[in-house]
Protein backbone atom coordinates (compact mmCIF):
# COMPACT_ATOMS: atom_id res chain seq x y z
CA UNK A 1 0.00 0.00 0.00
CA UNK A 2 0.94 3.30 -1.33
CA UNK A 3 -0.20 4.89 2.57
CA UNK A 4 -1.00 3.50 6.03
CA UNK A 5 -4.58 4.19 6.28
CA UNK A 6 -6.14 0.80 7.00
CA UNK A 7 -7.48 -0.44 3.89
CA UNK A 8 -10.67 -1.92 5.93
CA UNK A 9 -11.98 1.66 6.51
CA UNK A 10 -10.81 2.71 3.27
CA UNK A 11 -14.02 2.97 0.43
CA UNK A 12 -13.49 1.35 -2.79
CA UNK A 13 -12.29 3.80 -5.07
CA UNK A 14 -12.98 4.31 -9.28
CA UNK A 15 -9.92 4.93 -11.26
CA UNK A 16 -10.79 5.63 -15.19
CA UNK A 17 -13.75 4.17 -14.97
CA UNK A 18 -12.57 0.77 -12.93
CA UNK A 19 -12.95 -0.11 -9.52
CA UNK A 20 -10.03 -0.36 -7.29
CA UNK A 21 -10.64 -2.84 -4.28
CA UNK A 22 -8.02 -1.89 -1.01
CA UNK A 23 -6.84 -4.78 0.77
CA UNK A 24 -4.20 -5.40 2.61
CA UNK A 25 -2.72 -8.97 3.89
CA UNK A 26 -1.62 -9.16 7.66
CA UNK A 27 -0.54 -12.36 9.66
CA UNK A 28 1.50 -12.05 12.50
CA UNK A 29 3.96 -14.59 13.41
CA UNK A 30 5.94 -16.43 15.75
CA UNK A 31 8.42 -18.29 14.07
CA UNK A 32 10.03 -21.13 15.72
CA UNK A 33 14.61 -20.89 14.86
CA UNK A 34 14.17 -24.50 16.18
CA UNK A 35 16.90 -26.49 16.28
CA UNK A 36 19.19 -22.91 15.17
CA UNK A 37 18.24 -21.19 18.36
CA UNK A 38 21.15 -21.66 20.14
CA UNK A 39 23.08 -19.39 17.66
CA UNK A 40 20.58 -16.72 18.38
CA UNK A 41 21.10 -17.40 22.14
CA UNK A 42 24.97 -17.42 21.93
CA UNK A 43 24.97 -13.87 20.42
CA UNK A 44 23.04 -12.62 23.03
CA UNK A 45 24.13 -14.04 25.98
CA UNK A 46 27.79 -14.80 25.42
CA UNK A 47 28.61 -12.57 22.11
CA UNK A 48 29.73 -15.95 20.51
CA UNK A 49 29.27 -16.88 17.05
CA UNK A 50 28.35 -20.80 16.66
CA UNK A 51 28.75 -22.86 13.62
CA UNK A 52 27.78 -26.37 13.41
CA UNK A 53 30.58 -29.01 12.67
CA UNK A 54 29.92 -32.82 11.07
CA UNK A 55 31.42 -35.42 13.14
CA UNK A 56 31.76 -37.78 9.94
CA UNK A 57 33.45 -35.05 7.20
CA UNK A 58 34.42 -32.36 9.04
CA UNK A 59 32.59 -30.02 7.31
CA UNK A 60 31.69 -26.72 9.56
CA UNK A 61 28.31 -25.23 8.26
CA UNK A 62 28.15 -21.29 8.82
CA UNK A 63 25.12 -20.67 8.86
CA UNK A 64 24.75 -23.38 11.10
CA UNK A 65 23.02 -26.52 9.94
CA UNK A 66 21.68 -29.60 12.07
CA UNK A 67 22.61 -32.29 9.79
CA UNK A 68 25.46 -32.39 7.18
CA UNK A 69 23.92 -32.55 4.13
CA UNK A 70 26.67 -34.93 2.67
CA UNK A 71 26.46 -37.04 4.94
CA UNK A 72 23.14 -37.17 6.37
CA UNK A 73 24.12 -37.53 10.09
CA UNK A 74 23.75 -34.79 13.23
CA UNK A 75 26.40 -31.77 13.45
CA UNK A 76 27.40 -30.67 16.90
CA UNK A 77 28.09 -26.80 17.82
CA UNK A 78 31.45 -25.19 17.34
CA UNK A 79 32.30 -22.00 18.03
CA UNK A 80 33.84 -19.61 15.32
CA UNK A 81 37.15 -17.89 15.63
CA UNK A 82 35.16 -14.47 14.54
CA UNK A 83 37.64 -13.75 12.28
CA UNK A 84 36.36 -14.03 8.18
CA UNK A 85 37.38 -12.57 5.03
CA UNK A 86 35.24 -10.35 2.86
CA UNK A 87 35.00 -11.42 -0.56
CA UNK A 88 32.58 -9.02 -2.31
CA UNK A 89 30.41 -6.93 -0.88
CA UNK A 90 27.73 -4.46 -2.67
CA UNK A 91 25.84 -1.26 -1.01
CA UNK A 92 21.94 -1.27 -1.07
CA UNK A 93 20.72 2.52 -2.02
CA UNK A 94 17.16 1.23 -2.41
CA UNK A 95 15.75 -0.62 0.42
CA UNK A 96 12.31 -2.08 0.48
CA UNK A 97 9.85 0.16 3.33
CA UNK A 98 10.20 -2.79 6.32
CA UNK A 99 13.44 -2.70 5.88
CA UNK A 100 14.12 1.00 5.37
CA UNK A 101 12.12 1.37 9.12
CA UNK A 102 14.14 -0.75 10.70
CA UNK A 103 17.29 0.73 9.59
CA UNK A 104 15.78 4.22 10.54
CA UNK A 105 16.86 3.88 13.85
CA UNK A 106 20.62 3.40 13.95
CA UNK A 107 22.54 4.58 10.03
CA UNK A 108 20.54 5.81 6.81
CA UNK A 109 21.56 2.86 4.18
CA UNK A 110 21.88 -0.65 4.84
CA UNK A 111 25.27 -2.22 4.01
CA UNK A 112 25.01 -5.93 3.37
CA UNK A 113 28.15 -7.78 2.98
CA UNK A 114 28.36 -11.00 1.21
CA UNK A 115 27.85 -13.06 -0.11
CA UNK A 116 28.92 -15.07 2.74
CA UNK A 117 30.91 -18.31 2.84
CA UNK A 118 28.00 -21.29 3.72
CA UNK A 119 30.93 -23.87 4.47
CA UNK A 120 34.34 -23.48 5.69
CA UNK A 121 36.50 -26.31 5.84
CA UNK A 122 38.56 -25.98 9.18
CA UNK B 1 1.42 -44.78 -17.82
CA UNK B 2 3.85 -45.35 -19.85
CA UNK B 3 6.10 -46.65 -16.96
CA UNK B 4 4.64 -48.88 -14.22
CA UNK B 5 5.39 -46.66 -10.79
CA UNK B 6 6.45 -48.22 -7.57
CA UNK B 7 6.89 -46.69 -4.06
CA UNK B 8 10.20 -47.93 -2.80
CA UNK B 9 10.40 -45.75 0.48
CA UNK B 10 8.13 -43.91 3.43
CA UNK B 11 9.24 -42.11 6.25
CA UNK B 12 7.29 -39.31 8.24
CA UNK B 13 8.49 -37.41 11.34
CA UNK B 14 5.78 -37.54 14.49
CA UNK B 15 2.85 -35.31 13.80
CA UNK B 16 2.33 -32.41 17.01
CA UNK B 17 0.43 -29.21 17.37
CA UNK B 18 3.69 -27.70 17.54
CA UNK B 19 7.41 -28.61 17.08
CA UNK B 20 9.19 -25.67 18.67
CA UNK B 21 12.40 -27.49 18.41
CA UNK B 22 12.32 -27.85 14.77
CA UNK B 23 12.45 -25.65 12.13
CA UNK B 24 10.72 -26.65 8.43
CA UNK B 25 13.75 -27.59 6.69
CA UNK B 26 14.92 -29.89 9.92
CA UNK B 27 11.55 -31.53 9.88
CA UNK B 28 11.55 -32.31 5.83
CA UNK B 29 15.08 -33.63 6.70
CA UNK B 30 14.31 -36.10 9.64
CA UNK B 31 11.26 -37.47 7.34
CA UNK B 32 13.42 -37.91 4.12
CA UNK B 33 15.81 -39.51 6.13
CA UNK B 34 13.23 -42.01 7.68
CA UNK B 35 12.35 -42.90 3.91
CA UNK B 36 15.76 -43.15 2.70
CA UNK B 37 16.82 -45.75 5.66
CA UNK B 38 13.32 -47.70 5.29
CA UNK B 39 13.91 -47.88 1.16
CA UNK B 40 17.90 -48.92 1.99
CA UNK B 41 18.15 -46.18 -0.65
CA UNK B 42 20.91 -43.18 -0.02
CA UNK B 43 20.57 -39.55 -0.84
CA UNK B 44 22.47 -39.84 -4.07
CA UNK B 45 19.89 -42.52 -5.54
CA UNK B 46 17.24 -39.53 -6.00
CA UNK B 47 17.61 -37.98 -9.35
CA UNK B 48 14.38 -35.21 -8.54
CA UNK B 49 12.24 -33.74 -5.77
CA UNK B 50 8.85 -32.53 -5.75
CA UNK B 51 8.17 -31.11 -2.73
CA UNK B 52 4.60 -30.79 -0.80
CA UNK B 53 4.18 -27.79 0.44
CA UNK B 54 0.81 -25.83 0.94
CA UNK B 55 0.98 -22.19 2.20
CA UNK B 56 3.58 -20.00 1.95
CA UNK B 57 2.33 -18.21 5.18
CA UNK B 58 2.89 -21.32 7.58
CA UNK B 59 6.93 -21.60 6.69
CA UNK B 60 6.89 -17.74 6.79
CA UNK B 61 7.99 -17.98 3.22
CA UNK B 62 7.36 -17.36 -0.19
CA UNK B 63 9.64 -19.64 -1.53
CA UNK B 64 9.99 -22.39 1.38
CA UNK B 65 11.34 -25.30 -1.24
CA UNK B 66 14.42 -23.56 -1.89
CA UNK B 67 15.32 -23.66 1.28
CA UNK B 68 15.13 -27.25 1.66
CA UNK B 69 16.51 -28.33 -1.03
CA UNK B 70 20.26 -27.72 -1.33
CA UNK B 71 19.90 -28.50 2.92
CA UNK B 72 18.99 -31.70 1.77
CA UNK B 73 21.92 -32.09 -0.04
CA UNK B 74 20.08 -32.12 -3.57
CA UNK B 75 21.91 -28.86 -4.64
CA UNK B 76 22.03 -29.43 -8.89
CA UNK B 77 19.45 -31.71 -8.88
CA UNK B 78 16.01 -30.98 -10.37
CA UNK B 79 13.52 -29.35 -7.67
CA UNK B 80 10.01 -28.32 -8.18
CA UNK B 81 7.29 -26.97 -5.43
CA UNK B 82 3.55 -28.19 -5.94
CA UNK B 83 1.16 -26.09 -3.65
CA UNK B 84 -2.83 -26.85 -4.51
CA UNK B 85 -4.72 -25.96 -1.31
CA UNK B 86 -5.45 -29.45 0.81
CA UNK B 87 -4.80 -31.40 -1.95
CA UNK B 88 -0.83 -30.18 -2.23
CA UNK B 89 0.03 -33.61 -0.85
CA UNK B 90 -1.56 -35.52 -4.09
CA UNK B 91 -1.16 -33.16 -6.36
CA UNK B 92 2.34 -33.41 -5.61
CA UNK B 93 2.53 -37.18 -5.82
CA UNK B 94 1.04 -37.08 -9.18
CA UNK B 95 3.57 -34.46 -9.76
CA UNK B 96 5.96 -37.23 -9.32
CA UNK B 97 4.36 -39.64 -10.91
CA UNK B 98 4.24 -38.37 -14.31
CA UNK B 99 8.07 -37.67 -13.86
CA UNK B 100 8.49 -41.35 -13.29
CA UNK B 101 6.34 -42.77 -15.99
CA UNK B 102 6.83 -40.55 -18.63
CA UNK B 103 10.57 -41.30 -18.20
CA UNK B 104 11.96 -38.11 -17.19
CA UNK B 105 13.43 -39.94 -14.03
CA UNK B 106 14.05 -43.26 -12.63
CA UNK B 107 13.75 -42.09 -9.02
CA UNK B 108 11.36 -39.45 -7.44
CA UNK B 109 11.10 -37.94 -4.00
CA UNK B 110 8.04 -36.21 -2.55
CA UNK B 111 8.39 -34.35 0.51
CA UNK B 112 5.43 -32.59 2.01
CA UNK B 113 5.86 -30.35 5.35
CA UNK B 114 4.18 -27.99 7.05
CA UNK B 115 5.16 -25.67 10.19
CA UNK B 116 1.56 -24.00 10.51
CA UNK B 117 1.84 -22.83 14.12
CA UNK B 118 4.65 -20.58 13.14
CA UNK B 119 1.50 -18.34 12.64
CA UNK B 120 1.05 -16.29 15.52
CA UNK B 121 -2.65 -17.83 16.67
CA UNK B 122 -5.33 -19.86 14.89
CA UNK B 123 -6.87 -17.06 13.95
CA UNK B 124 -4.20 -15.65 11.49
CA UNK B 125 -3.53 -19.12 10.49
CA UNK B 126 -7.29 -19.66 9.16
CA UNK B 127 -7.23 -16.28 7.62
CA UNK B 128 -4.07 -17.02 5.74
CA UNK B 129 -6.25 -20.52 4.48
CA UNK B 130 -9.08 -17.80 3.57
CA UNK B 131 -6.97 -16.04 1.14
CA UNK B 132 -7.53 -18.61 -1.18
CA UNK B 133 -11.51 -17.57 -1.50
CA UNK B 134 -12.41 -16.20 -4.47
CA UNK B 135 -10.68 -12.49 -4.60
CA UNK B 136 -13.83 -10.68 -6.69
CA UNK B 137 -16.76 -11.88 -4.53
CA UNK B 138 -16.36 -13.97 -2.11
CA UNK B 139 -13.62 -13.01 0.21
CA UNK B 140 -14.98 -9.79 1.00
CA UNK B 141 -18.25 -11.75 2.58
CA UNK B 142 -15.94 -14.26 5.06
CA UNK B 143 -15.90 -17.31 2.52
CA UNK B 144 -13.95 -20.34 4.70
CA UNK B 145 -13.36 -23.82 4.27
CA UNK B 146 -15.69 -24.76 6.91
CA UNK B 147 -18.76 -22.79 5.51
CA UNK B 148 -17.96 -25.10 2.13
CA UNK B 149 -18.31 -28.20 3.96
CA UNK B 150 -21.14 -27.16 6.29
CA UNK B 151 -23.09 -26.55 3.68
CA UNK B 152 -22.59 -29.96 1.99
CA UNK B 153 -23.14 -31.60 5.22
CA UNK B 154 -26.35 -29.84 5.95
CA UNK B 155 -27.53 -30.94 2.76
CA UNK B 156 -26.94 -34.52 3.42
CA UNK B 157 -28.45 -34.36 6.38
CA UNK B 158 -31.67 -32.79 4.89
CA UNK B 159 -32.11 -35.33 1.94
CA UNK B 160 -30.30 -38.36 3.91
CA UNK B 161 -31.41 -38.32 7.66
CA UNK B 162 -27.12 -37.71 8.70
CA UNK B 163 -27.54 -36.32 11.77
CA UNK B 164 -24.85 -34.46 14.04
CA UNK B 165 -24.40 -37.59 16.69
CA UNK B 166 -23.46 -39.85 12.67
CA UNK B 167 -20.44 -36.83 12.51
CA UNK B 168 -19.43 -37.80 16.11
CA UNK B 169 -19.03 -40.84 15.59
CA UNK B 170 -17.00 -40.60 13.07
CA UNK B 171 -15.13 -38.16 15.71
CA UNK B 172 -15.15 -41.11 17.87
CA UNK B 173 -13.56 -43.71 15.33
CA UNK B 174 -10.68 -41.53 14.00
CA UNK B 175 -9.63 -40.26 17.51
CA UNK B 176 -9.69 -43.60 18.61
CA UNK B 177 -8.22 -44.77 15.21
CA UNK B 178 -5.61 -42.48 16.07
CA UNK B 179 -5.08 -44.54 19.67
CA UNK B 180 -2.59 -47.08 17.25
CA UNK B 181 -0.73 -44.74 15.37
CA UNK B 182 2.60 -43.55 17.63
CA UNK B 183 2.86 -40.90 14.88
CA UNK B 184 -0.72 -39.19 15.78
CA UNK B 185 -1.03 -35.83 16.87
CA UNK B 186 -4.91 -37.05 18.71
CA UNK B 187 -5.65 -40.40 20.10
CA UNK B 188 -8.24 -39.79 22.05
CA UNK B 189 -11.47 -41.75 24.04
CA UNK B 190 -13.75 -39.74 23.05
CA UNK B 191 -17.72 -40.51 23.05
CA UNK B 192 -20.62 -39.06 20.94
CA UNK B 193 -21.54 -36.62 23.72
CA UNK B 194 -18.51 -34.99 24.24
CA UNK B 195 -18.60 -33.67 20.39
CA UNK B 196 -21.28 -32.35 20.73
CA UNK B 197 -20.69 -30.31 23.42
CA UNK B 198 -17.91 -29.22 22.38
CA UNK B 199 -18.25 -25.43 20.85
CA UNK B 200 -19.97 -24.55 18.09
CA UNK B 201 -17.68 -23.16 14.91
CA UNK B 202 -19.25 -22.85 11.95
CA UNK B 203 -23.24 -24.62 11.53
CA UNK B 204 -23.14 -27.59 12.24
CA UNK B 205 -19.61 -28.36 13.04
CA UNK B 206 -18.35 -28.08 16.87
CA UNK B 207 -14.31 -27.91 17.31
CA UNK B 208 -14.21 -31.52 17.49
CA UNK B 209 -15.49 -32.16 13.99
CA UNK B 210 -12.41 -30.35 12.80
CA UNK B 211 -9.43 -31.84 11.21
CA UNK B 212 -6.37 -30.82 13.03
CA UNK B 213 -3.77 -28.38 12.37
CA UNK B 214 -0.68 -29.86 12.58
CA UNK B 215 2.90 -29.71 12.30
CA UNK B 216 5.11 -32.42 10.72
CA UNK B 217 6.60 -34.25 7.43
CA UNK B 218 6.45 -37.20 5.34
CA UNK B 219 8.75 -38.50 2.64
CA UNK B 220 7.20 -41.20 -0.15
CA UNK B 221 10.32 -42.29 -2.78
CA UNK B 222 9.05 -43.01 -6.06
CA UNK B 223 10.95 -45.39 -8.64
CA UNK B 224 10.65 -47.16 -12.33
CA UNK B 225 10.23 -50.43 -11.98
CA UNK B 226 13.85 -51.07 -13.44
CA UNK B 227 15.45 -48.98 -10.90
CA UNK B 228 12.64 -50.27 -8.03
CA UNK B 229 14.69 -53.47 -8.16
CA UNK B 230 17.92 -51.83 -6.27
CA UNK B 231 15.53 -51.21 -3.38
CA UNK B 232 15.43 -53.25 -0.07
CA UNK B 233 11.73 -54.08 -0.03
CA UNK B 234 9.26 -55.58 -2.14
CA UNK B 235 7.63 -52.22 -4.45
CA UNK B 236 4.23 -51.33 -3.91
CA UNK B 237 2.36 -49.89 -6.94
CA UNK B 238 0.15 -47.25 -7.58
CA UNK B 239 -2.11 -48.28 -10.55
CA UNK B 240 -4.47 -45.67 -10.34
CA UNK B 241 -4.21 -41.79 -10.05
CA UNK B 242 -7.21 -39.27 -10.76
CA UNK B 243 -7.37 -35.86 -10.82
CA UNK B 244 -10.05 -33.08 -11.12
CA UNK B 245 -10.82 -29.91 -10.37
CA UNK B 246 -14.56 -28.18 -9.83
CA UNK B 247 -15.22 -23.94 -9.41
CA UNK B 248 -13.72 -23.20 -6.13
CA UNK B 249 -16.15 -20.39 -5.71
CA UNK B 250 -19.09 -21.73 -3.65
CA UNK B 251 -21.46 -20.17 -5.04
CA UNK B 252 -21.05 -20.96 -8.37
CA UNK B 253 -21.04 -24.74 -8.88
CA UNK B 254 -22.77 -26.59 -12.11
CA UNK B 255 -23.03 -29.99 -9.91
CA UNK B 256 -23.82 -32.92 -11.98
CA UNK B 257 -26.01 -35.56 -10.36
CA UNK B 258 -26.39 -36.53 -6.81
CA UNK B 259 -22.62 -35.60 -6.47
CA UNK B 260 -21.63 -33.44 -3.60
CA UNK B 261 -17.54 -33.52 -4.52
CA UNK B 262 -17.80 -33.96 -8.22
CA UNK B 263 -14.36 -33.07 -8.03
CA UNK B 264 -13.76 -36.47 -5.80
CA UNK B 265 -16.43 -38.15 -8.05
CA UNK B 266 -14.13 -37.77 -10.85
CA UNK B 267 -10.80 -38.09 -9.17
CA UNK B 268 -11.95 -41.50 -7.54
CA UNK B 269 -13.65 -42.91 -11.16
CA UNK B 270 -10.44 -41.78 -12.88
CA UNK B 271 -8.39 -43.83 -10.80
CA UNK B 272 -10.50 -46.68 -10.07
CA UNK B 273 -10.62 -46.83 -14.17
CA UNK B 274 -7.03 -46.95 -14.73
CA UNK B 275 -6.84 -49.45 -11.75
CA UNK B 276 -9.11 -51.77 -13.55
CA UNK B 277 -11.35 -51.26 -10.47
CA UNK B 278 -14.81 -52.13 -10.80
CA UNK B 279 -16.33 -53.42 -7.76
CA UNK B 280 -14.87 -50.49 -4.99
CA UNK B 281 -16.54 -52.85 -1.87
CA UNK B 282 -15.08 -55.55 -2.93
CA UNK B 283 -11.40 -54.00 -4.01
CA UNK B 284 -10.87 -51.21 -2.08
CA UNK B 285 -9.21 -53.12 1.32
CA UNK B 286 -8.76 -49.97 3.34
CA UNK B 287 -8.55 -46.00 2.85
CA UNK B 288 -6.85 -42.73 4.27
CA UNK B 289 -8.85 -40.04 2.80
CA UNK B 290 -9.61 -36.42 3.52
CA UNK B 291 -11.65 -36.26 6.68
CA UNK B 292 -11.23 -32.57 6.97
CA UNK B 293 -14.64 -32.80 8.68
CA UNK B 294 -16.10 -35.42 10.61
CA UNK B 295 -19.31 -35.12 7.92
CA UNK B 296 -17.14 -35.01 5.20
CA UNK B 297 -15.84 -38.77 5.43
CA UNK B 298 -19.42 -39.73 5.29
CA UNK B 299 -20.37 -38.08 2.14
CA UNK B 300 -16.70 -39.62 0.93
CA UNK B 301 -17.69 -43.03 1.49
CA UNK B 302 -20.59 -42.20 -1.36
CA UNK B 303 -18.58 -40.65 -3.96
CA UNK B 304 -15.62 -43.11 -3.74
CA UNK B 305 -18.60 -45.99 -4.34
CA UNK B 306 -18.09 -47.55 -1.12
CA UNK B 307 -21.77 -47.54 -0.53
CA UNK B 308 -24.58 -45.90 -2.72
CA UNK B 309 -26.00 -42.54 -3.21
CA UNK B 310 -27.84 -41.47 0.85
CA UNK B 311 -26.30 -45.11 2.16
CA UNK B 312 -23.34 -43.01 3.67
CA UNK B 313 -24.97 -42.79 7.02
CA UNK B 314 -26.04 -46.31 6.50
CA UNK B 315 -21.86 -47.62 5.77
CA UNK B 316 -21.22 -45.83 9.12
CA UNK B 317 -23.69 -46.63 11.36
CA UNK B 318 -23.28 -50.59 10.46
CA UNK B 319 -19.58 -50.42 11.39
CA UNK B 320 -18.13 -50.93 7.61
CA UNK B 321 -15.72 -48.24 7.97
CA UNK B 322 -14.68 -49.23 11.62
CA UNK B 323 -11.61 -51.31 12.17
CA UNK B 324 -12.54 -54.62 11.49
CA UNK B 325 -15.24 -53.55 9.43
CA UNK B 326 -15.91 -54.38 5.49
CA UNK B 327 -13.66 -51.14 4.69
CA UNK B 328 -12.14 -49.62 6.92
CA UNK B 329 -11.66 -46.00 6.50
CA UNK B 330 -8.35 -43.84 8.03
CA UNK B 331 -6.84 -46.20 10.56
CA UNK B 332 -4.48 -43.66 10.95
CA UNK B 333 -6.92 -41.31 12.43
CA UNK B 334 -6.66 -39.22 9.37
CA UNK B 335 -7.19 -35.40 9.05
CA UNK B 336 -9.35 -35.59 12.69
CA UNK B 337 -7.11 -37.91 15.08
CA UNK B 338 -4.01 -38.22 13.06
CA UNK B 339 -2.50 -35.30 11.79
CA UNK B 340 -3.10 -31.86 9.06
CA UNK B 341 -0.31 -30.99 8.17
CA UNK B 342 -1.49 -29.83 5.37
CA UNK B 343 1.33 -30.48 2.59
CA UNK B 344 2.25 -33.99 4.37
CA UNK B 345 -1.03 -35.03 4.68
CA UNK B 346 -1.57 -36.09 0.83
CA UNK B 347 2.35 -37.96 0.87
CA UNK B 348 1.52 -39.09 4.60
CA UNK B 349 -2.08 -40.66 3.22
CA UNK B 350 -0.32 -43.14 0.44
CA UNK B 351 2.66 -43.71 3.53
CA UNK B 352 0.14 -45.35 5.45
CA UNK B 353 -1.92 -47.29 2.76
CA UNK B 354 1.94 -48.70 1.79
CA UNK B 355 2.91 -49.63 5.42
CA UNK B 356 -0.58 -51.41 5.17
CA UNK B 357 0.05 -53.34 2.05
CA UNK B 358 3.46 -54.42 3.58
CA UNK B 359 1.60 -55.44 6.91
CA UNK B 360 3.84 -52.84 8.53
CA UNK B 361 1.04 -50.79 9.81
CA UNK B 362 1.50 -52.34 13.50
CA UNK B 363 -1.66 -51.94 15.54
CA UNK B 364 -3.58 -50.19 13.18
CA UNK B 365 -2.78 -53.13 10.50
CA UNK B 366 -6.14 -54.15 8.77
CA UNK B 367 -5.84 -57.74 7.75
CA UNK B 368 -5.29 -58.77 4.42
CA UNK B 369 -4.73 -55.55 2.18
CA UNK B 370 -3.87 -55.85 -1.10
CA UNK B 371 -5.40 -52.84 -2.73
CA UNK B 372 -6.56 -49.36 -1.01
CA UNK B 373 -6.85 -45.72 -1.97
CA UNK B 374 -5.28 -42.86 -0.67
CA UNK B 375 -7.03 -39.01 -1.18
CA UNK B 376 -6.72 -35.69 -0.61
CA UNK B 377 -8.48 -32.14 -1.69
CA UNK B 378 -8.68 -28.91 -0.95
CA UNK B 379 -10.53 -25.28 -2.53
CA UNK B 380 -14.22 -24.63 -1.05
CA UNK B 381 -16.07 -27.64 -0.99
CA UNK B 382 -13.53 -29.83 -2.76
CA UNK B 383 -12.77 -28.39 -5.80
CA UNK B 384 -9.25 -30.01 -6.17
CA UNK B 385 -9.24 -33.55 -5.63
CA UNK B 386 -6.15 -36.58 -6.55
CA UNK B 387 -7.13 -40.26 -5.78
CA UNK B 388 -4.41 -42.80 -5.68
CA UNK B 389 -5.13 -46.61 -5.74
CA UNK B 390 -2.29 -48.22 -4.32
CA UNK B 391 -1.53 -52.21 -4.64
CA UNK B 392 0.42 -54.78 -3.49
Amino acid sequence: MADDRDPRFVPIKVQDGFVVMPDRWKVDFWASMGELSRFFIEIKENARLMGMKCPRCGSVYFWPRSWCHDCYVDTKWVEMSGKGKVTVFGQVEVSLNDIRKRCRSSRGACTWRGPATRRLSE
Amino acid sequence: MNDRVAVVGVGNTPFKARHIDKTFPRLAYESVKAALGDAGAAKDDIDSVVYSIYNDFFEHCAMPDLHVHYQLGMARKPGVRITCGGATGGYAVRAAITEVASGLHDVVMVVGVEKVADVANVFDMVKSITFAADPFFEAQLGASPAGSYGGAILWHMEHYGTTVEDMARVVVKNKGNAMNNPDAQSPMEVTVQDVLKSPMIVHPLKILDHCLSSEGAATIILANEKAAERFSKDPVWITGLGAANESARQAERDDPGESLFPAVRASALAAYKMAGVTDPPSAIHVGEVYDSFSGVEIILYEEFGLCGWGEGVHFLRDGRADMGGSNPVNPSGGLIGGEHAIGATGVYQVAEVVRQIRGEAGARQVPNVTRGIAQSMGGARGAYSVTFVVEG
